[in-house]
């Protein structure tokens, strides 16, 4: 405080210091814009990367987006989709529309469904549909919409024990209720004949957030140990009798990767890219399933002939007569209204668009980030919702 | 005069100076020893910012949009411009407020009321920022059914408003009283007296309190949580959701990525040199100013 210092017009100097910052914000903003980023690795060279294109025999070209179109469309909730999701938003922005930014914050299925009932963003997506309950407080019509299927993997850090450790359900619902509490337990070792575990405390970490993978993963532990259901029940944030919890699928990774001994579930894309040991779980079948493409697609062939109309249905603990389907199995919902309002008529078309490239042409990418995609069946009833969604009572899509 | 009670009396010289002086050096190194204890975390805090930050640091960081998770390259423009655009937005609306309120305190409030208003004012720069955030949040984003940089900015703009206040209010008590009596004899009203003898007199202080103001919202994260969500794609429009800084460095901080981390602490490296910047700036044109009056 230099009150020696000649006096000085505070008012200019004020403006001066505000608009110098306003300027240097208006000038960083047009250079960088839409630049896309341009390498976006060498696991993305183009849909043939993905496998062969699936012929999806009643495709209809979408809406009529272009590369002129231009809207950002906001959605939030579940993180499991994040991986998937903004690289797939990424694609749709280099090859269809590079006008349409999808703005997806992954901040956990609980946050995605608590938004999406505030009705302050244009989609929510969540890795467990909504309630009959939860649409009651929405108060208008929505949609559950698939649209991906992945596994919750079980991973650990075990700085000494290499291959793949497995695990039966009953243990793992051991570690979690905290009746198991050492790598060394006879149960684990019973799990694992011939591979010596260290005498370590184990350190169970789970969601701190509402989260759809817990959400799975205490529908398969309830499914699976009577105790569990009794003491701890399923939902997006249950009542854990151990453990230290982790905001979001990236918080749980960043905990299992930091502490030795530690175990968590995470969407399996998170543990692969982190160089993190996936374990494998033994199924209803009494197989230990390793969570891969192939085994949860099983699950989800387990589980579509049962789906009802509303797609509201889980894939976890598929039954005996699916001997290789993995039994933590999950899907992500988009959470979409029926109608909105006109005003938002060019996010809507954009969003809607997207989400019709990202069931067919966006599938294509789902194997590269460790995703299974949707089986065609769902892909056709998924299609139909879509058609439904309106705009000031207009559909949006093409009706036939 | 005698000497004070429990001063020792008698000579001054032997042991009894001897003790003083090593009493004086005793106390006078432990002051010191504070005084480099304040320093040291923050010159370990930019040594380690700089450190971990410079690796990542380069020109694609603040040109370049995220990209897909776990994927590598890319970089944080669109938090980078969001921060600008909400300091600066939040600055423009919260510094006027804040700068005729610490006025009225001072100058007009009077004793009892400049105390009520001086209570709550110190009550609102208390109010953690996560609860301002939640306020901004069912103010602006549940009405307007959006989240949006503007939300984010008029949180920022409430938590800014209490520092700057309170420090133009003291700062304006800084200045004498024979000033403004000076230009009360001179047969200048009260307001003129104000604008024109104690503002200047208390500006280059009242500066320094916007840019305490300023580094402290450009770093706030919790408030920008429920309001300006975060981007991945640079966006100018105020109705959008916005990144920034220091939202961005909280989830990829948080994140199991490597590549988050590293571009974590580039981006904390940007926003410390952000401040600094504007805070250098602004010192040297008020310099400039100063020298030009002369």
């Amino acid at each position: 405080m230099n009150l020696q210092r000649r006096p000085s017009g505070l008012g200019l100097a004020a403006v001066a210091v505000v608009a110098s910052l306003l300027v240097g914000a208006c000038s960083s903003g047009p250079g960088t814009s839409p630049a896309a980023p341009s390498g976006v690795g060498g696991q993305t060279s183009g849909p043939s990367a993905a496998g062969s294109m699936t012929d999806y025999s009643n495709v209809t070209p979408s809406t009529t987006l272009g590369k002129s179109d231009r809207a950002q469309v906001t959605g939030a909730g579940s993180t499991a989709i994040y991986p998937w999701l903004s690289a797939v938003a990424q694609f749709y922005k280099q090859q269809v529309a590079s006008g349409v930014s999808l703005n997806y914050q992954a901040i956990g299925s609980g946050g995605g469904i608590t938004q999406f009932t505030a009705k302050t963003v244009d989609f929510g997506a969540s890795d467990v549909y909504l309630s009959d309950a939860q649409e009651q407080t929405i108060g208008v019509p929505v949609f559950n919409v698939p649209m991906i299927h992945w596994a919750a993997a079980m991973t650990y850090n075990l700085p000494n024990v290499t291959g793949d450790l497995r695990f039966s359900p009953g243990t793992i619902a051991g570690i979690y209720l905290g009746t198991i509490t050492r790598w060394n337990d006879p149960a684990i070792v019973a799990d694992n004949p011939g591979v010596s575990l260290p005498d370590l405390g184990i350190t169970v970490t789970h969601r701190s957030d509402g989260s759809g993978t817990t959400y799975n993963f205490t529908a398969f532990l309830s499914g699976v140990s009577a105790n569990w259901k009794s003491q701890v029940g399923q939902g997006t944030s249950v009542k854990w009798p151990v453990g230290a919890g982790g905001k979001g699928s990236a918080g749980v990774t960043a905990l299992v990767k930091q502490t030795p001994g530690a175990i968590g579930y995470v969407e399996l894309s998170y543990a692969l890219q982190n160089n993190l040991p996936v374990g494998l779980v033994r199924n209803a079948a009494g197989n230990f399933i390793k969570p891969t493409l192939a085994s949860v697609t099983d699950a989800v062939t387990a589980a579509i002939p049962n789906a009802p109309a509303d797609l509201r249905f889980l894939i976890v603990n598929p039954p005996t007569s699916y001997p290789n389907a993995y039994p933590i199995g999950a899907s992500t919902w988009v959470l979409l209204y029926k109608d909105y309002p006109a005003s938002k008529a060019t996010e809507v078309k954009a969003m809607v668009d997207f989400l019709w490239w990202a069931i067919h042409d966006g599938q294509n990418y789902a194997a590269q980030v460790d995703y299974s995609r949707m089986a065609p069946d769902l892909v056709a009833k998924v299609e139909t919702v879509l058609k439904s969604v309106t705009v000031g009572g207009q559909p949006v899509l093409p009706q036939q | 005069m005698s000497a004070p009670a429990g001063f020792p009396a008698g000579p001054i010289g032997g042991r009894n100076i001897r003790r003083r002086r090593a009493t004086d050096r005793l106390m006078r190194g432990l002051l010191g020893l504070a005084a480099l204890l304040a320093i040291v975390p923050l010159v370990l805090v930019l040594a380690f910012v700089l450190i971990q930050g410079l690796p990542a640091l380069n020109l694609a960081l603040i040109t370049q949009s995220p990209v897909p998770a776990g994927f590598p390259g890319g970089g944080v423009a669109p938090a980078v411009v969001g921060t600008l655009i909400m300091v600066g937005l939040g600055t423009l609306i919260g510094t006027p407020v804040a700068v005729l309120a610490g006025i009225y305190i001072r100058e007009y409030a009077g004793g009892r009321g400049a105390t009520a208003i001086r209570f709550l004012v110190d009550v609102l720069a208390g109010v953690p920022t996560i609860t301002i955030g939640l306020f901004a949040y069912g103010l602006i984003v549940v009405p307007s059914g959006s989240f949006s940089g503007l939300a984010g900015a008029v949180a920022l703009a409430i938590i800014i408003v209490p520092i700057v206040a309170r420090i133009t209010d003291e700062m304006l008590g800084l200045v004498p009283g024979s000033v403004r009596e000076a230009a009360y004899a001179l047969g200048i009203p009260p307001w003129r007296a104000i604008v024109r003898v104690v503002l200047p007199a208390a500006g280059a202080g009242i500066v320094t309190g916007i840019l305490l103001g300023v580094a402290r919202i450009a770093g706030e994260t919790a408030p920008l949580i429920f309001t300006a969500l975060g981007n991945d794609t640079v966006s100018t429009s105020l109705g959008e959701p916005m990144d920034a800084l220091p939202l961005r460095i909280w989830v990829y901080a948080s994140g199991p990525y490597d590549s988050w981390h590293a571009q974590a602490w580039a981006a904390s490296l940007v926003l410390v040199l952000l401040v600094l910047a504007f805070s250098l700036l602004t010192r040297f044109i008020l310099r400039r100013r100063a020298r030009s009056r002369m």
